[in-house]
């Protein structure tokens, strides 16, 4: 078969990845039945390669040049770092101030800031404290006004006999379930780690344990990988690694108190990779909000104030979720 | 020109491949400082980061013109993840150091989104582009750049397009003729 010009565009576009898969593939048929077209392909490939070493030798001494002028940069401005430091400690305190602000003001708030269960105990007033003397505050059959309800969900010196009270004890019990439906099935999509087509084939011996745990995971044996991942000591070279697909494991097996924390662990330690573990945080808090409703709430919003956030959008579309169920 | 260089800009520019890709790359290239940190906090040591970050910026360059990415993440966690997978493998080779064969046999080699030509072939090609000039090599970066004739030919002081296709073919064909005269030059390549 004479390979003309044509021939020649479609392989030039084969081995740079343009081709369509329909055409690639018929490429690909006719290499097998013809010695002059893989000749030509793998001839691409070596022209190609050779282009992509001169341009990564101008690549690498481009970044000599910038790495010397950020050099003379530093050096004409040497207080830089420091103001840098001085000004990201200002923006901290600044926002610690603003979450106080927000958390104080919002504590007996019904509608967004029901507290977890874990944390009545420390929060429940005492009970010799005055009833509110605000008249307009409703009380419902139980005689109790509602600030103090809410705070004394889990205190059974309170109401020894009573249920346990929502926030609002005439709204209508939330279905969460549909929540936590959309959370898993929706939301949550398995990160780019488990994307390697090589984790679709059989675990082997020897392989390492990381590469076993992931790919019980992308086989949906996420019992198995949370165990495989687990036994990975934190001395081992291979710990810090395991913790995404630890922390994906988890949640996948339902266990989203420790993706949860992991999660979390994850995104303090991420100096600015911080929105995707972020993200995958709050949903593990959204997977069991009713335990978590204030730090999932909070977290929430942070993610939608932040314009600049991978997953702004989608926490805007939570949100609204959240909205439409209770 | 003030960008904002959301995702979708950054790989506009460097696909476009004229001065947009390298302004991108020097954005992306002011990432340096916390990539660094970042392999630090793991434990590495700041030479082997920086050198994981080269080549990473590299591969990453590579991987984004020939449309490697496929949008599962956000460019910065997909750049992280190529750093991170460049500093384990150059960390596992500098423990086996001298060792050719583990070398050429690592996984990194085989891995299309952290590729980086390896030393012995980088020593081929320097032998290839020395006998073929700066002229051609030039020609040959704008190919791979995919420049159209106008623009070779502007960028050569050609007459027109027809001129700047035709030095091109001539510096192919030199190169494929140095592929033809060392077979040998095949089992390095493989």
């Amino acid at each position: 078969m004479e390979l003309n010009g044509d021939t020649y565009d479609r392989i030039e576009k084969y081995v740079r990845g343009k081709l369509p898969k329909a055409e690639a593939a018929s490429l690909e048929k006719e290499m097998v039945e013809n010695e002059a077209m893989r000749e030509a392909v793998e001839m691409a490939r070596f022209e190609m390669e050779g282009m992509e070493y001169l341009l990564e030798q101008d690549l690498r001494e481009q970044m000599g040049q910038w790495k010397e002028a950020e050099v003379l940069d530093e050096k004409e401005n040497p207080k830089a770092d420091s103001d840098y430091g001085k000004w990201l400690w200002g923006l901290f305190g600044v926002v610690g101030l603003l979450l106080a602000i927000f958390y104080f003001t919002n504590i007996g708030d019904d509608e967004n800031f029901a507290p977890a269960n874990n944390e009545v105990k420390q929060d429940a007033p005492k009970d010799d404290r005055p009833i509110a003397t605000d008249k307009t505050t409703p009380i419902d059959e139980t005689g109790i006004p509602d600030e103090k309800k809410e705070v004394a969900k889990d205190d059974k010196t309170n109401l020894p006999n009573q249920p346990v009270q929502k926030s609002n004890p005439l709204a209508p019990e939330a279905d969460y379930e549909e929540l936590y439906a959309y959370v898993k099935t929706e939301l949550y999509t398995s990160p780019s780690l488990f994307d390697d087509n090589g984790l679709k084939s059989p675990a082997k011996d020897g392989e390492s344990v990381i590469s076993k745990g992931k790919k019980a995971f992308v086989a949906g044996e996420y019992a198995k990988a949370v165990k495989l991942l687990e036994s990975i000591a934190p001395k081992n070279n291979e710990y810090e690694a395991a913790k995404e697909p630890l922390a994906h494991a988890y949640f996948k097996n339902g266990q989203f108190a420790k993706a949860t924390k992991l999660f979390k662990e994850i995104t303090d330690e991420s100096s600015f990779l911080k929105d995707e573990p972020e993200w995958y945080w709050l949903l593990s808090l959204m997977a069991d909000y009713e335990k978590n409703k204030k730090e999932a709430n909070q977290l929430l919003n942070e993610i939608i104030k932040n314009n600049d956030h991978q997953y702004h959008k989608q926490a805007a579309i939570l949100k609204s979720k959240l909205e439409e169920i209770k | 020109m003030q960008t904002t260089w959301t995702d979708k800009a950054i790989i506009g520019a460097i696909q476009e491949g004229r001065d947009s890709r390298k302004v991108a790359l020097h954005h992306v290239f002011s990432w340096r400082k916390s990539a660094i940190n970042f392999i630090v906090n793991k434990g590495g040591i700041e030479q082997d980061a920086e050198e994981a970050f080269n080549d990473a910026l590299i591969a990453f360059d590579k991987n984004i013109r020939l449309n490697s990415f496929n949008f599962g993440s956000s460019l910065k966690t997909y750049f992280m993840s190529i750093l991170w997978r460049r500093w384990m493998n150059n960390t596992r080779s500098y423990k086996k150091t001298n060792d050719l064969e583990e070398a050429r046999h690592s996984p990194s080699e085989d891995d299309v989104e952290d590729y980086v030509i390896s030393e012995e072939r980088k020593a081929f090609w320097q032998k290839v582009f020395g006998k073929m000039g700066e002229r051609c090599q030039y020609i040959l970066k704008l190919k791979q750049l995919e420049y159209t004739g106008e623009e070779m030919a502007a960028e050569l002081g050609l007459k027109n397009a027809a001129m700047a296709k035709k030095t091109l073919y001539r510096c192919m064909e030199k190169l494929r003729a140095f592929f033809k005269e060392h077979p040998n030059m095949k089992d390095i390549l493989n």
